[in-house]
């Protein structure tokens, strides 16, 4: 197959991947690209069948390269390494996050993102892949099951 | 970015009244916690193994990380690539793979991109140097910073003839002990003298890039990002006899960040002036090395041959 017909048949997976590791569109071209002329490269070698199989894993490669030479990485290991025990207990709010009985794991989520975090609705957009609306109506019914919790500790 | 009540709407204050303690609990109790950047990361399994091994840790011991990534999983899913950007993209690809010869001259470069990569590896150092008591801003995600840079295929500048071989314009990228500043990144006298000398060679103007790197290898002559951008600068300028040199210098230092591409920069500025024997040898050990230029190298140093044992007309 030619390798134009590589890329319309895998572009797509590839990039979706990419996406998902980096949540940066900008990233996710870059190490699309950089996939596709990998297999470029390699392709005498390459059998179709070990695609898109082959390309994630040049992504997932290349998103590893980053990450080697990132400081975040290296400060992250090192302050894992010290990492003081934890300042308090979980509050109740903390318990009532993580095991709220009908919250679901993007609720979960959002709350986190929100108000722990302190990111706006735009931002927990962008994190999540979902729209502004579908982030809103998500925080606005987990605010409700907070409500019927608080009510219901406050009682 | 806030965590503050009075950003939040009528509905978030009303349901979230008296609970600002407990939130301000979680805060702290998670302020070290990974950025979210690298929990994704670790859940593709997309870190450096030992990185990995220490994410994978932190996610069986944290509730909430995992409660976290669980929940961003759940989100909508990675938007599909528009039929505009996959063209775009093709193009490029198709642009990339003809103009790169070689194959090593494209490394993926996660922080050269938008003219801001310098200025965004600062904001990188900024945000961590800033978030020793609270939660990273993960909106940045990832912050372009690591360190091996992709010159866009349009910066695919020598052409190759027969036999010159062809490179490509390496992006700004910083080693270890620039990026391992511990302050502040407006308080880094290095990285801010660098820049003036990384805009100009961003900006293709190469004779003054020339002359801020050469004036700042007086005062940082260890520095391997003035040594590597000169000689890179010098070869963009086809002043390939002069970027031997520096990047001689840059090899010599040793930076686990720059090796490699020293090596092969240096390479091709040997063949490009001639110094063919210094350029196949060094082209045959990045071949028998395992470095992202090695097929590159490879190819290069056949090419080599092949013109060599041609019989010239």
């Amino acid at each position: 197959m030619e390798f134009e017909a590589l890329y319309r048949q895998h572009v797509q997976a590839v990039f979706r991947f990419a996406l998902s590791i980096t949540r940066r569109r900008d990233l996710a071209e870059d190490l699309t690209s950089d996939a596709f002329l990998a297999l470029h490269r390699e392709l005498a070698s390459i059998d179709p069948s070990q695609l898109p199989g082959w390309l994630l894993t040049v992504v997932r490669n290349r998103a590893r390269d980053m990450w080697r030479h990132r400081l975040v990485e290296e400060r992250y290991a090192e302050r894992e390494r010290r990492a003081p025990a934890p300042v308090a207990d979980p509050p109740p709010l903390e318990n009532w996050i993580l095991t709220g009985a009908d919250l679901k794991p993007v609720h979960r989520a959002c709350l986190m993102l929100r108000y722990v975090w302190g990111m706006s609705r735009a931002e927990i957009a962008t994190e999540t892949g979902l729209s502004e609306t579908q982030v809103k109506g998500h925080l606005q019914y987990a605010l409700t099951l907070l409500r019927k919790a608080h009510g219901v500790r406050e009682a | 970015m806030s965590t503050r009540p009075e950003d939040w709407d009528q509905d978030e204050q009303q349901a979230l009244s008296g609970l600002e303690d407990q939130l301000e609990t979680i805060r702290r109790r998670h302020a070290g916690g990974p950025p979210i950047e690298l929990l994704r990361a670790a859940r593709a399994g997309a870190l450096p193994d030992e990185v990995q091994a220490a994410m994978g840790a932190h996610l069986a011991g944290s509730a909430w990380s995992r409660a976290l990534v669980e929940g961003l999983e759940a989100g909508g899913d990675a938007p599909a690539l528009d039929r505009l950007s996959e063209e775009r993209l093709w193009k490029r690809i198709d642009t990339e793979r003809r103009t790169s010869s070689s194959g090593a001259s494209r490394r993926w470069a996660p922080w050269a991109y938008g003219g801001a990569a310098l200025a965004a590896s600062l904001l990188i150092a900024v945000s961590l140097s800033r978030n020793d008591g609270r939660q990273p801003p993960t909106a940045q995600v990832p912050a372009p910073a690591g360190p091996v840079a992709v010159a866009p295929p349009s910066a695919a500048v020598a052409p190759a003839p027969a036999l010159a071989l062809a490179f490509g314009k390496p992006g700004i990228k910083l080693s270890a002990a620039a990026l391992t500043w511990r302050g502040a990144a407006a308080e880094n006298p290095f990285l801010a003298d660098l820049e003036p000398a990384v805009a100009a060679y961003r900006e293709g103007d190469y004779a003054r890039a020339d002359a801020l790197f050469t004036a700042l290898t007086t005062r940082y002559p260890r520095s391997v990002e003035v040594a590597f951008f000169l000689g890179a600068t010098r070869m963009l300028g086809d002043n390939f006899a002069g970027a031997i040199a520096p990047l001689s210098d840059a090899l010599a230092m040793q930076d686990p960040t720059f090796a490699d591409d020293a090596a092969w920069y240096l390479a091709v500025a040997e063949q490009r002036s001639g110094r063919v024997t210094e350029a196949r040898r060094r082209l045959e050990q990045l071949c028998a090395g395992g470095s992202a230029f090695k097929a590159g190298a490879c190819d290069a140093e056949q090419r080599l041959l092949a013109a060599e044992t041609t019989p010239r007309p």
